[in-house]
């Protein structure tokens, strides 16, 4: 089987967790601190300052903790690669996949514009009932090289937009039998109604 | 190009239904018109709309793809990659025996000795 065309792409992630949660920690500390301070000096009017202080580092703690993305965990994490059947590379950040289902859509979308290849260049235009329009070649080459500059630039706008990078394969596929992702076989289109014009025919 | 990276960036953030803004935004590309002879091509990610292939091959990987009003002549070919062919084996499963053998055996669900029929991905021949 010709792996070009499977709906797999091998991925390459390295993820280095550092400086995990510093500030949430030193704000609960700080605030169990002050507690713990103003009750020892309970008999004296401070105290009231120190738990004041010491409840609002433990509010704070929790408000940063709800606020924190997260994956912070994933700071400084390496991009993740995908290596593309046309022979690009798609890069983008591992934190980007936050649940199951954005993976399972990315994924959908990814292997739908990434894998589309470039068509070839047409011969000709066709007419509303389907015959050749003469001279046409070069309109319809034009055409082709504009169908294939969107599905680059799709390309290039999906990963943008995740806020990743595309290289595209050096050679523009415009004009060429690109013959990269063909897999299966070449079967024949089924004619299931041979039959029933043989019987016509008889 | 910059409404597509904010919507993604919204989609990413789970902001709003992911599938229907990426539809949306990263589609079938419509292919008009075209006369293709005697070429290869991936009809994957594509909406052929009015167009003509003589002595093609045309492959298919998935079900992303459309042909809309087309003509294909007697010797074009479709290559059919292995995730595509299964719908079409599981199909051929209620079809009866003298239409399963119009099809090319690479289709053929497979008919185990103990009565079970399978239809698993296999590498073609």
């Amino acid at each position: 089987m010709n792996a070009n065309l499977t709906a797999t792409a091998t991925l390459k992630a390295q993820i280095a967790p550092v400086l995990s949660q510093v500030v949430l920690v030193c704000s609960t500390a700080a605030g169990m601190l002050a507690l713990g301070l103003g009750y020892m000096a309970r008999d004296y009017p401070i105290s009231w300052a120190l738990i004041i202080g010491g409840f609002a580092s433990l509010a704070y703690t929790v408000h940063s903790w709800g606020k924190s993305h997260g994956n912070v965990d994933l700071q400084n994490a390496q991009p993740t690669e995908i290596d593309l059947p046309d022979g690009g590379t798609f890069r983008a950040d591992a934190r980007l996949f936050q649940s199951i289902e954005h993976i399972r859509e990315l994924g959908g979308l990814i292997d739908s514009v990434f894998t589309r290849q470039a068509l070839p260049a047409p011969d000709a235009l066709v007419d509303a009932e389907m015959k050749l329009v003469p001279g046409s070649q070069a309109a319809a080459e034009l055409r082709a090289r504009k169908v294939n500059e969107d599905a680059l630039a799709q390309k290039h706008a999906l990963a943008q937009a995740l806020g990743a990078s595309y290289a595209p394969p050096g050679v523009s596929a415009v004009g060429t039998s690109d013959e990269r992702g063909l897999a299966g076989i070449a079967a024949p289109v089924p004619d299931l109604h041979s039959s029933e014009r043989a019987k016509d025919e008889e | 190009m910059s409404e597509n990276r904010n919507s993604l960036a919204d989609l990413a953030a789970g902001k709003f239904g992911l599938a229907s803004a990426l539809a949306r935004n990263f589609g079938l590309i419509d292919v008009q018109g075209n006369y293709y002879n005697g070429k290869v091509l991936a009809a994957d990610g594509y909406r052929f709309n009015g167009c003509r292939f003589d002595r093609c091959t045309i492959s298919v990987g998935s079900n992303n793809f459309e042909f809309v009003n087309c003509v294909f002549d007697e010797t074009t070919q479709i290559s059919f990659h292995d995730q595509a062919a299964q719908p079409i084996r599981l199909f051929l499963v209620k079809v009866p025996a003298e239409v399963q053998v119009k099809f090319n055996n690479f289709f053929w669900p497979l008919y185990q000795p103990d009565g079970t029929v399978s239809v698993v991905k296999r590498d073609p021949a």
